[in-house]
C-alpha cells in the first residue's frame, strides 16, 4: 500500500501546487495532475516500459516522475535477459546506446558488464551533472536495510540520486524511513585481489582466504615437527604445533567473523583428517600430508565460492544497490510489519 | 439471532453510512481505528478527507468484494483493463473522471489496496496506447522541454525502446 497522506497534506506538496494550477486552468481535462506523485507513480506502474518512456517525454515533471521507472526497466532488462540474450543481441543493444568510446568486447560477460556500466554512467544527473560513483563505491554504499515502499523512494531534487546508495540520500522520501547503509570504511579491509568479485563474495573470499593463510602457516609449523630430523629440538616443534592453533584461536575467530560455520567445518575436517590418519596407522609424516589436503580443499572452496554464489550474489547486489529497495510488491507480512510500525 | 455488528462512517460533507463491520474491515485505516477504539455498539468513524459520493462507491466496492475477493491485477497491464477484471468491476468503473480520481485518493487514504489498484489500473488503461500528444491533450500537460532536452531524452530512451 502506498504511503497514505491526508488530503489536506496533498495540497501542501510543492509538486502539486504547480500542477494543480495547471489543471485548474483547464477544468475539462482529466484531473490526473491533481494526484500526488506517489499515486501517479502507482498508475504508471501498470504501464509497460515503452509507455512509461512515452509518458516521460511529455514534460519536465513527467520526466522526473518516470525516471525511477526507467531505472527499474533498465535494471529489470538486465536481470531478466542477462542469461537469455546472445552476445549478438547484447552487442547490438550496446551499439544502439550511441557509445562515444569503443571498448573491447570479447565475451558475453564483457557485454553484460559494459551494459551495466553504461546503465550506471547514464545516470548522471541532469540538474547537477553529478554522475553515479564508480560501481565499486556504488556497491560499497549499498542500502542494507530499507523500508518496503513499493519501488518508488528516495526522490530528491536531483532525481538521479534516487535509489543510489548515495550519502545524500538517507531516508525514504515517502515514508521517512532512515536507511541503513553498509559501512564504506570496511571496504578498505578487502584485499584488492578480490575486487573484481561482487561485494558480498569479497567478504566471504576474504574470510576464506584468511582461513587458508592461517591453515597454511599452521601446516608449515606443524609439518616442520615431522619433517625435521628427530633430535632434542623436535619436541619444541611438536609443542609449538599443540599450542599454536589454540594460542591464536581468538585471532582466528576475528578473521572468520560471520563465517564461524565454515571455519568450524574446516576445523572439524582437520580433526577428522588427523583421526583418520591415526586410525589407519599412517606414519607421522602423512599427518602433515593430510593437513596439506585440507589446505587444498580450503583453496578449492575459495576458488569455487564465486561460481557457487555468483548468480545469487549478483542478483542480490543489483536489487539492493540499484533499486535501493524492493521493487516488487511487498509481501503480506512486510505490509503487516509496516502497518505495525506505523501503528506504533 | 445475533445482529451483525455495524460501523458508522461519516464523510467530509457530514453524510453518515452504516456499514457491516466485517465489510469495512477491508479498509486498513478503519481496521486500525477499530482495533484502537472501544468496543462500542456502533462506533462512529469520521472520514474527514472523503466526500460522500466516493465514500459511497468505496462502501459499494467493499460490500461486493468482501464476499468475492478481487483478483490481483498484473503489472504491467497486458491488454485493456476490461480483459482482466470481472463484470462487476467493469460496471463499477463506469464513472466520470473526477469521481475516478476521488476514488483513487479515497482508496489510498482508506488503505484499500485492491480498490487502489483497480482504479489506478483503469487510469493506466486510459493512457495505454496513446501518443505523447494525445496524453498531453488528455491531461492538459504543457511541453516545457527545450528542443535540446527533447533530443537528449530521445537519445537516452532509444535503447530502451528498442529493447
Amino acid at each position: 500500500m502506498l504511503n497514505r497522506v491526508p488530503f489536506s497534506n496533498y495540497f501542501a506538496a510543492s509538486d502539486f501546487e504547480s500542477e494543480s494550477s495547471e489543471s485548474n486552468n483547464s477544468p475539462s481535462i482529466f484531473p490526473f495532475l491533481s494526484l500526488p506523485s506517489e499515486l501517479k507513480a502507482n498508475i504508471l506502474s501498470f504501464l509497460p516500459s515503452n509507455e512509461i518512456i512515452n509518458f516521460g517525454s511529455l514534460s519536465r515533471s513527467s520526466y522526473e516522475l518516470v525516471a525511477p521507472f526507467l531505472s527499474d526497466s533498465i535494471a529489470h532488462l538486465y536481470e531478466d535477459y542477462a542469461d537469455e540474450y546472445s552476445i549478438d543481441i547484447w552487442t547490438e543493444l550496446i551499439n544502439r546506446v550511441a557509445i562515444t568510446r569503443r571498448e573491447k568486447i570479447g565475451s558475453l560477460k564483457d557485454c553484460k558488464n559494459l551494459f551495466l556500466k553504461l546503465f550506471l554512467e547514464q545516470r548522471s544527473c541532469r540538474m547537477c551533472s553529478k554522475t553515479t560513483p564508480s560501481f565499486q563505491s556504488f556497491l560499497s554504499r549499498k542500502i542494507v536495510k530499507s523500508c518496503y515502499c513499493d519501488g518508488f523512494i528516495c526522490r530528491k531534487p536531483c532525481w538521479n540520486k534516487e535509489r543510489l546508495a548515495d550519502e545524500s540520500v538517507s531516508r525514504c522520501s515517502k515514508c521517512g524511513y532512515v536507511y541503513q547503509f553498509s559501512n564504506p570504511e570496511k571496504i578498505g579491509m578487502i584485499p584488492k585481489v578480490f575486487s573484481r568479485y561482487p561485494i558480498s563474495s569479497q567478504f566471504i573470499l576474504t574470510a576464506l582466504s584468511s582461513i587458508s593463510c592461517i591453515l597454511f602457516v599452521y601446516s608449515l609449523v606443524s609439518s616442520l615437527g615431522y619433517i625435521m630430523p628427530h633430535n632434542s629440538q623436535s619436541e619444541l616443534w611438536l609443542e609449538l604445533e599443540n599450542f599454536w592453533i589454540f594460542k591464536y584461536f581468538p585471532f582466528w575467530n576475528y578473521f572468520v567473523n560471520g563465517m564461524s560455520v565454515i571455519s568450524f567445518i574446516i576445523f572439524v575436517l582437520l580433526i577428522i583428517a588427523s583421526i583418520f590418519s591415526g586410525n589407519v596407522n599412517v606414519g607421522a609424516n602423512d599427518l602433515g600430508a593430510m593437513e596439506g589436503i585440507i589446505l587444498i580443499i580450503t583453496v578449492l572452496i575459495v576458488v569455487a565460492t564465486p561460481f557457487l554464489l555468483g548468480s545469487y550474489v549478483k542478483k542480490a547486489v543489483l536489487e539492493k544497490s540499484i533499486y535501493g529497495c524492493p521493487v516488487k510488491a511487498p509481501r503480506k507480512h512486510d505490509l503487516d510489519r509496516d502497518d505495525h510500525h506505523r501503528h506504533h | 439471532m445475533s445482529e451483525t455488528k455495524q460501523v458508522e462512517l461519516t464523510s467530509k460533507d457530514k453524510v453518515s453510512f452504516k456499514v457491516d463491520r466485517d465489510v469495512i474491515l477491508m479498509s486498513g485505516l478503519v481496521k486500525d481505528m477499530l482495533e484502537e477504539g472501544d468496543e462500542d455498539e456502533t462506533p462512529i468513524i469520521p472520514i474527514p478527507n472523503v466526500d460522500s459520493k466516493p465514500l459511497q462507491k468505496v462502501i459499494e466496492y467493499c460490500q461486493y468484494h468482501h464476499k468475492e475477493p478481487a483478483q490481483e491485477i498484473e503489472k504491467p497491464l497486458k491488454g485493456k483493463i476490461e480483459d482482466v477484471i470481472c463484470d462487476w468491476d467493469k460496471k463499477f468503473l463506469e464513472i466520470d473522471q473526477s469521481l475516478l480520481i476521488e476514488l483513487i485518493m479515497a482508496a489510498n487514504y482508506l488503505n484499500i489496496k485492491d480498490l487502489l489498484d483497480l482504479t489506478c489500473a483503469k487510469v493506466a488503461s486510459m493512457i495505454k496506447g496513446k501518443s505523447p500528444e494525445q496524453i498531453r491533450e488528455m491531461f492538459g500537460i504543457e511541453n516545457d522541454f527545450t528542443p535540446e532536452e527533447e533530443a537528449k531524452i530521445r537519445e537516452e530512451n532509444k535503447w530502451c525502446e528498442e529493447a
